[in-house]
């Protein structure tokens, strides 16, 4: 047990009392740390084992990748999607804390269920809608308009597939905030008569502001790694990746130096995107205690706000909607009641749970060591770093290609002397919560801080530590927040196409596997109802879990 | 506490997957193949029960992404591995496949066979065949394109969809195809060909969806593809366009590991496979030609293999020597 | 005068509220009550937030009713958050006009001469308050809404406070509610005092 301190009554709350050494006195700091330098060691062991493995396995071979024009390309479009993401997703966040209307819980639940299912689905929904075979061609055609003048085949498609996948979670993450804004903060406004304009920048953009480093560089690294959408819309070889080269690596090649170099190239770039946001304080000067109260929009703003979350959502919902009428189908009792699917279903459930459990696990204690930090009263300088070390590693995974993770699984198992035909969902199982981790450090992260910033002085004066902290001021005050992160883990993992497509076989499979076997087996209508299924599951897991796990107080998420 | 009966769920439910033993006095043939090739609608089941009816034997076979991986899986698994067999390998990868020096002579007599060209390998046995081929709707052409030269006059919306040759086989064969074909005029088709490219998927089933969904007129697969929706769905709508230039071939081939334990056995299980009657199960689940000729003729409906005339392959060396420029040359293309 | 004529109230599934009294020019009138017993929503009543199901709110003989928060004329003190914690202290007082004023004169009115360009998060919690007075006085509503504006003070700042809200009230006549739950804050300014109990308000003979 730390000491209690004498209680700092200076309002900027400067000096330290820890030592040089606070992290000592902390137990939850050491955790977190730990955990941290474990994700990060992990990451570094895949890769080098890879390195390693090329010189017993070597076959080394000349090349023409390009490195700079990969680079160069992923992150123009990994940028553009970023802001288009930013753009949508604060528009829509904008209007739904400002209009009330029938049928906001469910736009809610709906708003998460892009980005967990499999980039694949969302892309084909995209298609659905906007292809050349796609529903707006065929209704303009018939109304006598013609065909659309442009192609969703190439750098628009692949934004236009990410801002879907992406832009929607912006939309949700940023709708958290703004709820947290204090009640008397916008009572106060409204009843100053301030101008939209002056609500936006005074009140909304703070907080949006504040949220945008740790969102904006999780999307950033899933756009920049996205792989299958930008092949399947890129509409060329203009628009490859680096997970292609090192496929290429290290199927035809087998030069595995190379596809470690490769790895380790796309990792050192995206740590430059890393590194400044992990050590990024979130700033929760305007996030207080929400109590909901709604000021809503009036008049002409009213209806041009609401006109544009119409158009917004229906961009959004629509390639989703039409995955599910797509998978609407008779036959659909005779497939849900078959053992594959069964099996699958099974299978996926515990997958997600598993991995829903460990990324919530991790992501409470990492936060938990970062509010340490405020806690210990740390040097500034010392906290920075800390933070750094803390919260970069949690990103790493993002920015690691699938393949790389499952062949350094691979590799790690074999030389570890486990059974490489077994390992496969141990590994699904912890690929998917670290891929989720991110995600999941975004959302709970923040509230935790919060909590530390607000009651600091109160935990420490009444020496409140380990499992009391926890149990009486921080569970109750983010049950709500843990509970979406659980149900965001569970259907990610549950969405999963990448990870499960280099371990799954007929006995080990998953519904997103089973899906992808569908497609390439010419079943294309069991994947269509399979790509329902997974989406209804999704919506599903969005609205049951926060019900289960998230206490009564779950106005937000209803 | 919910989320504590849920963390205790989980652990439950995940025992049973750390114990899968198998108490079986048996051998066990492990053969690591494609992943299709395994699945419940490929030929996987019925081989391994045909099979397990006379060996006193229990075949398992284990699905990798494609036969590739299949094989490097074995690689890095070295001498550990659990396989006898690499099945699905095919001869765009035979060269770089029998580099490895991992492959037992298969000591099994392919005298019998009957493919297009005469294959001989003293380690692999072929025991299927395909052509690759633009695929297209009958209703959207009533002239079909018969050479590489047509798609480019095919019209200005015309669009054809594609498969990586990094990521996948087909992707691959239609750069031998073209090399086969053009030699080095290849340089000078591609940059008329790709206007017509809707996009370059990582594999087949990505660019077979997006041929389905009406979002390409065109996609490149195989000659025998329109027999499944003629077979199994009974729609004849489908079919392959069959160019003047010829199709180039594609063989798909097993091979014994020498670090297999199993030798005999796998050596059996080799005969077997180009057998009546493993032979007879190929066309309607993998969808490929039989390399012999089976007794009762290929099914009702299914396609008709070319003529040797209209065959195209390259050499397993020039192949193996030179993927990569023949790659390289066709990104150049088409970028 | 500041009239509450027969105005009722009600939550979904709670006992109905029933307001019925009126504030004179220049009169501070205080509210008690138990947390939960409806202090705020009386307030938010005035300032918009809610509307009563029947039942008229007037200042001098104008309803309050027909007018959206923002046009009422309406200042409001909370307990915290009064300012914007981004902004400095003159631009939180130029918030409270759409013409341009001399913030620093407002700001001196409340004792904080020279901390114009300070950011509001660097100041205390007495300096936000006066902060947020020198708005409400750039403002010069007729209805000054209190709610708790001192309990989050220490003892000498909060009474400093308090003299400071009376004089400014008796100086600019405005109609003042006080809702708190501090003895003290109604010795010190009101001038009538009710208790709110059962959705009603009680006279406090003191």
């Amino acid at each position: 047990m730390p000491s209690l301190p004498a209680l700092n009554n200076n309002k900027t709350r400067s000096r330290p009392m820890g030592g040089t050494f606070p992290l000592l006195r902390a137990p939850r700091l050491l955790v977190g740390l730990l955990i941290a330098l474990c994700v990060g060691a992990l990451i570094c062991a895949l890769i080098a084992i890879i390195w390693q493995a090329a010189d017993l396995f070597g076959n080394p071979k000349t090349s023409s990748i390009d490195i700079f024009h990969l680079l160069r390309m992923s992150a123009i479009q990994a940028g553009l999607s970023v802001l288009l993401a930013f753009v949508t997703g604060s528009i829509v966040a904008i209007a739904l804390t400002r209009l009330t209307f029938f049928g906001k819980p469910f736009v809610l639940a709906f708003l998460s269920a892009g980005l967990v299912l499999p980039t694949l689905v969302v892309a084909f929904g995209l298609l659905a809608i906007w292809g050349r075979a796609g529903l707006i061609n065929d209704i303009g055609q018939s109304v006598g308009l013609g065909k659309l003048p442009f192609t969703i085949f190439g750098l628009q498609g692949i934004l236009a597939a990410h801002t879907i996948l992406n832009g929607s979670f912006a939309a949700r993450i940023f709708y958290d905030r703004l709820q947290a804004l204090p009640s008397a903060s916008l009572k106060l406004g409204q009843s100053l008569g301030l101008s939209e304009w002056q609500r936006f920048t005074i009140l909304d953009w703070p907080v949006l502001k504040s949220a945008m480093p740790g969102l904006g560089a999780t999307i950033f690294l899933m756009c920049f790694t996205s792989f299958s959408v930008v092949l399947l819309l890129g509409g060329g070889p203009a628009n490859a990746t680096f997970e292609v080269a090192i496929f290429e690596a290290v199927k035809l090649d087998f030069d595995l130096h190379r596809a470690a170099l490769l790895a380790a190239a796309q990792l050192a770039f995206c740590l430059f995107i890393i590194i400044p946001t992990a050590g990024l304080k979130s700033n929760s000067v305007l996030i207080g205690a929400s109590q909901n109260h709604l000021w809503a929009a009036t008049g002409k703003v009213k209806w041009i706000i609401g006109a544009l979350l119409f158009v917004l959502m229906l961009t959004y919902a629509s390639p989703l909607l039409i995955i599910l009428y797509e998978g609407f189908d008779p036959a659909i009792f005779k497939l849900i009641s078959s053992r594959k699917f069964l099996n699958a279903l099974a299978t996926s459930c515990v997958i997600a749970t598993a991995s829903a459990t460990i990324a919530l696990t991790c992501a409470m204690l990492l936060a938990f060591a970062r509010a340490e930090l405020i806690y210990q009263n740390a040097g500034a300088t010392s906290t920075n770093i800390l933070r750094t070390v803390i919260s970069a590693p949690v990103f790493a995974y993002l920015a690691t290609p699938s393949i790389v993770l499952a062949l350094g699984f691979f590799l790690l198992a074999r030389f570890a002397g486990l059974d490489t035909s077994k390992v496969g969902i141990y590994v699904v199982v912890i690929a998917n919560a670290l891929l989720a981790l991110p995600l999941a450090n975004a959302t709970l992260g923040p509230p935790v801080e919060k909590i530390a910033n607000k009651h600091f002085r109160l935990v420490k004066s009444l020496n409140i530590n380990g499992w009391r902290r926890f149990r009486f001021i921080e569970l109750p005050l983010i049950r709500k927040e843990c509970a979406y992160v659980f149900a965001l883990g569970f259907s990610y993992s549950f969405g999963d196409l990448g990870v499960i497509a280099l371990f799954g076989t007929d006995d080990f499979s998953t519904l997103p596997w089973m899906m992808y076997r569908a497609l390439g087996a010419y079943r294309s209508n069991d994947a269509a109802m399979l790509a329902a299924i997974l989406l209804f599951i999704a919506v599903f897991s969005f609205y049951i879990f926060p019900k289960i796990l998230g206490g009564r107080d779950n106005a937000h998420l209803q | 506490m919910s989320l504590k009966k849920l963390t205790i769920a989980a652990l439950i439910t995940l025992v049973p997957f750390a114990s899968t033993a198998v108490a079986n006095d048996k051998p066990t043939l492990t053969i690591y193949t494609y992943d299709s090739f395994a699945s419940d609608w490929g030929p996987g089941p019925q081989i391994k029960a045909g099979f397990e009816a006379t060996c006193n034997c229990i075949v398992d076979f284990v699905g990798a992404e494609d036969a590739i991986s299949a094989l490097r899986k074995a690689q890095l698994e070295g001498d550990s591995t659990k396989a006898d067999i690499i099945l699905g390998l095919d001869t765009s990868v035979a060269a770089e496949a029998k580099s490895t020096e991992l492959f037992a002579a298969h000591n099994t007599d392919l005298s019998a066979l009957k493919l297009p060209i005469d294959y001989t390998s003293d380690q692999f046995v072929p025991f299927d065949y395909g052509y690759f081929a633009f695929v297209y709707r009958k209703s959207d052409f009533p002239n079909a394109p018969t050479s590489f030269e047509d798609l480019d006059k095919a019209g200005e919306d015309f669009k054809f969809v594609i498969q990586d040759p990094r990521s996948s086989t087909p992707g691959l064969g239609l750069v031998l195809w073209a090399k086969a074909a053009y030699g080095d005029d290849t340089a000078e088709m591609w940059p008329d060909l790709k206007d017509h490219i809707l996009t370059v998927t990582k594999g087949w089933s990505e660019s077979y969806s997006l041929f389905l969904d009406g979002e390409a007129d065109m996609v490149l697969s195989y000659t025998t593809s329109p027999s499944y929706h003629k077979i199994a769905e009974e729609d004849d709508n489908y079919a392959a366009a069959i160019f003047d230039e010829g199709h180039y071939l594609q063989i798909e081939l097993a091979g014994v590991l020498k670090s297999s334990k199993n030798q005999e056995l796998a050596q059996s299980f080799m005969k077997y496979l180009v057998s009546q009657d493993a032979q007879k199960i190929i066309p309607t689940t993998n969808w490929m030609f039989p390399v012999v000729e089976l007794e009762g003729g290929l099914p009702e409906g299914f396609a008709t293999p070319l003529t040797k005339e209209q065959t195209l392959l390259l050499d397993d060396q020039d192949v193996g020597a030179n993927t990569k420029a023949y790659i390289d040359a066709f990104f150049a293309g088409i970028e | 005068m500041l009239t509450f004529n027969r105005v009722e109230f009600a939550y979904p599934k709670t006992t109905p509220y029933h307001f019925d009294f009126r504030v004179n020019r220049g009169e501070i009138v205080g509210i008690a009550g138990a947390s939960g017993s409806g202090k705020s929503t009386l307030l938010d009543l005035v300032a918009g937030f809610q509307t009563p199901s029947s039942g008229q709110i007037e200042l001098d003989d104008n309803s309050l009713l027909r007018l959206a928060p923002e046009e009422r004329p309406v200042s409001i003190l909370f307990q915290k958050d009064n300012v914007f914690a981004h902004l400095t202290a003159a631009q939180n007082v130029q918030l409270g006009r759409k013409d341009y004023i001399n913030t620093s004169e407002k700001l001196a009115e409340v004792g904080l001469a020279g901390f114009e360009n300070q950011k509001c998060a660097s100041l205390s919690g007495g300096q936000q308050q006066r902060v947020a007075l020198a708005r409400t006085l750039a403002r010069n509503q007729p209805i000054l809404l209190l709610d708790e504006p001192f309990s989050a003070l220490d003892g000498d700042t909060a009474s400093q406070m308090r003299d400071l809200v009376k004089n400014l009230v008796k100086q600019h006549n405005w109609h003042a509610i006080l809702v708190s739950h501090h003895s003290q804050d109604f010795d010190a300014l009101a001038d009538q005092l009710f208790n709110l109990k059962d959705g009603r308000l009680e006279a406090v003979v003191r």
